[in-house]
């Protein structure tokens, strides 16, 4: 049986940094994924949005796909928003790890790269409020952002959301420039910000990991808004780009193909129980160090398998997700502009209490490169005239994604019925009736920005695919729970570096902190802490 | 597919993409629309055949019927197969002008307010018409 030494199950977010901390020490790391790559990835030219709109004959094979299989229809699912190019995220999802839920839709990838490879790059540190509640130690957790941050590259600005967004980040290159749009929100934001403040709302540029200097090999942000169709420049940071790089070092080693099911500590080593994605075969391999990276819900699987009574229930957290379309009266009937960002411009936090951690979040983007068919769709109009009319609009038009925070209740949990994750989600009414009313406030405050908010859709629970608290972190050693170092309790060397640990989940996107919690469990590993 | 099955997808592309855009389709465009329809494997009831032959027979219904469809049955399968082509047509230079947003005059906003006041009323024809097929 061939025996490893450090083995990190997951190519995703948590996966690559935790797999970067434990080469960079000289550890011998072996990567366990079915990295998932796509059949036919269409070539992209390396050019901007509105040139390939007008020129490239074979567009439609990014923009729709071939045959147009891209092109969805009925109500808003799970994945509405991933284009033909990243498709294969979701790829043998419901073959390896089916969900079983009426209530709860969430997106898992098998992919290379995982979730990442979808990911929206938005960085906000978790504040040391957020820290604690999730369980975190704050000064441990500020250090790791700083190694993750010059990892991968981070674009922000210390601004009047500075608090929210950036906490004590220091290594950050300057964000990419803003579209008109949002400069006009930003300069309304700017005039009236003591009356936002009397009503506890704050605005400023979101972190993204997007790098706008060339840095480590890669090209700085085109500006082409063909950010949810290409990595052209690898600009955009994704788990792959540090996982390429470590593929070069002789003491890091990837498998894919390889579902990791279960495992089996014994004295000296941990036995792993993998299935081969290709042949159907299960394999078992050997290693003295195991690191879950599978995300919150893959590594609740591994973990409900290996070491749980049948249907054991696990706590589920994820923040709840609406959006928004707004509209800009101004730029109606204004030409498209070239060099937009794709990926989120502008972020207004709700904290009326003050209290930070509570805080909801709208995050805005402009509507142009998703193309204008995916709109008419859910306009109540007959399609010709619903193109002309948002042809005219679509300039004038802002997306806002809003994110409330979530804490594990009797209501949210996981549990596993054969290979089946059984998933049930449900919010109380006093949750429902804060998120609505926080969003009525939301609304409002885009209003006074100029936003006027036509459209409000659910896409259900799931759709924000931040997920986490499967495997809280706990004082008291209790099965499925995590040590503060990250260690899974009645294990020895089995480690879980991704959000399965957080016990509390702010609004802001988890992934920089899980980034940094993921660097926080390599080095504990390393340092065999318990 | 027989030669009628393939004849009628053709006519089919022709009449939608001239409705979606106003002028004649590209070859390209159509052959593009029936390679999808056929890889899609649509499953049509009896119903919405009776709407897509009603279309095929009266082509300037076609703009009535799918502002029926969209308030009485907006996952129809006529809107379907309309949608199919409205994204067909976005994704080809030929139509870019069609759907990026233009430059247009201050006065452009009436021909914006009629064309919002044509589709309501479309609407209220529609659902009539589609009741009645």
């Amino acid at each position: 049986m061939e025996t490893f030494d450090y083995v990190v199950v997951g190519s995703g977010c948590a996966g690559a940094m935790a797999a970067q901390t434990l080469v960079e020490q000289g550890a011998k790391v072996t990567m366990f994924d079915v990295g998932i790559t796509p059949e036919t990835n269409p070539q992209i030219p390396n050019k901007d949005f509105i040139t390939l709109r007008k020129t490239d004959k074979s567009q439609y094979r990014y923009f729709i796909g071939d045959k147009a299989s891209g092109v969805g229809w009925g109500d808003v699912g799970k994945g509405e928003q991933i284009t033909p190019p990243r498709k294969y995220i979701m790829d043998s999802v419901d073959k390896f790890i089916p969900v079983n839920s009426s209530s709860f839709s969430p997106l898992e990838s098998l992919g290379y790269g995982g979730l990442g490879i979808g990911w929206g790059l938005q960085c906000w540190t978790y504040s040391e409020a957020d820290l604690l509640q999730a369980g975190l130690n704050p000064d441990d957790t500020k250090r790791a952002y700083e190694v993750v941050s010059k990892r991968v590259g981070i674009s922000a600005t210390k601004d009047d959301a500075a608090q929210y967004t950036l906490g004590n980040l220091t290594t950050y290159q300057k964000s990419p420039r803003l579209d008109r749009n949002h400069r006009q929100i930003m300069n309304k934001y700017n005039t009236h910000k003591r009356k936002f403040h009397k009503k506890g709302l704050r605005m400023g540029r979101t972190p993204l990991a997007l790098i706008t200097e060339d840095f480590n090999g890669r090209k700085k942000y085109a500006y082409h808004d063909m950010d949810y169709y290409s990595d052209n420049g690898r600009s955009a940071w994704r788990p792959w780009v540090t996982i390429d790089e470590l593929k070069k070092q002789p003491n890091f080693d990837y498998i894919n193909s390889c579902l990791v099911l279960s495992f089996n500590e014994k004295k000296a080593y941990v036995e792993i129980h993998c299935l081969n994605t290709k042949t159907g075969a299960k394999v078992t391999f050997r290693c003295r160090k195991l690191v879950l990276a599978a995300s919150a819900l893959g590594s609740a699987r591994i973990a409900a398998r290996s070491l749980a009574d049948a249907n054991v229930r696990l706590p589920l957290l994820c923040n709840p997700y609406n959006y928004m379309v707004g509209l800009q009266p101004k730029f109606f009937g204004k030409p498209a502009e070239p060099g937009k960002l794709g990926f989120g411009q502008l972020s207004l936090f709700l904290d009326e209490d003050h209290k930070d951690s509570q805080a909801s979040v709208a995050s805005t983007y402009s509507y142009q490169s998703l193309m204008l068919f995916r709109l008419i769709r859910h306009t109540p109009f007959n399609f010709h005239d619903a193109r002309i009319l948002l042809q005219y609009l679509s300039s004038g038009m802002v997306i806002m994604g809003v994110h409330h925070p979530d804490e594990a209740s009797r209501s949210k949990y996981i549990s596993l019925d054969e290979d089946k994750l059984n998933i049930t989600y449900n919010l109380s009414d006093a949750e429902k009736q804060l998120h609505k009313s926080r969003e009525r406030k939301l609304v409002k405050a885009m209003r006074e920005l100029g936003v006027y908010t036509i459209k409000k859709t659910n896409p259900g629970y799931g759709a924000s695919v931040h997920y986490a608290g499967t495997l809280p972190f706990s004082n008291q050693i209790k099965p499925l729970t995590l040590s503060a170092k990250g260690r899974l309790h009645g294990t020895k060397n089995v480690y879980v570096a991704d959000s399965s640990g957080f016990k509390f989940l702010p609004a802001k996107g988890l992934t920089f902190t899980l980034m940094a919690n993921a660097h926080l469990v390599a080095e504990s590993v390393l340092n065999n802490e318990q | 597919m027989s030669k009628n099955a393939a004849d009628n997808l053709n006519l089919q592309a022709n009449i939608f993409g001239h409705y979606l855009v106003r002028e004649p389709i590209a070859e390209s465009i159509r052959l593009s629309y029936v390679q999808a329809i056929n890889s899609k494997l649509f499953k049509i009831d009896r119903r919405q055949q009776k709407f897509l032959d009603f279309v095929q027979k009266h082509p300037r219904s076609i703009g009535l019927v799918d502002a029926g469809l969209a308030l009485y049955k907006p996952h129809s399968e006529v809107r379907r197969r309309l949608y199919l082509m409205l994204s067909i047509l976005e994704a080809s230079p030929e139509y870019h002008e069609k759907f990026l947003p233009q430059a247009r005059k201050p006065f452009y906003v009436f021909f914006i307010a009629y064309s919002g006041l044509r589709a309501i009323f479309k609407a209220m024809l529609g659902v009539a018409l589609v009741r009645l097929i």
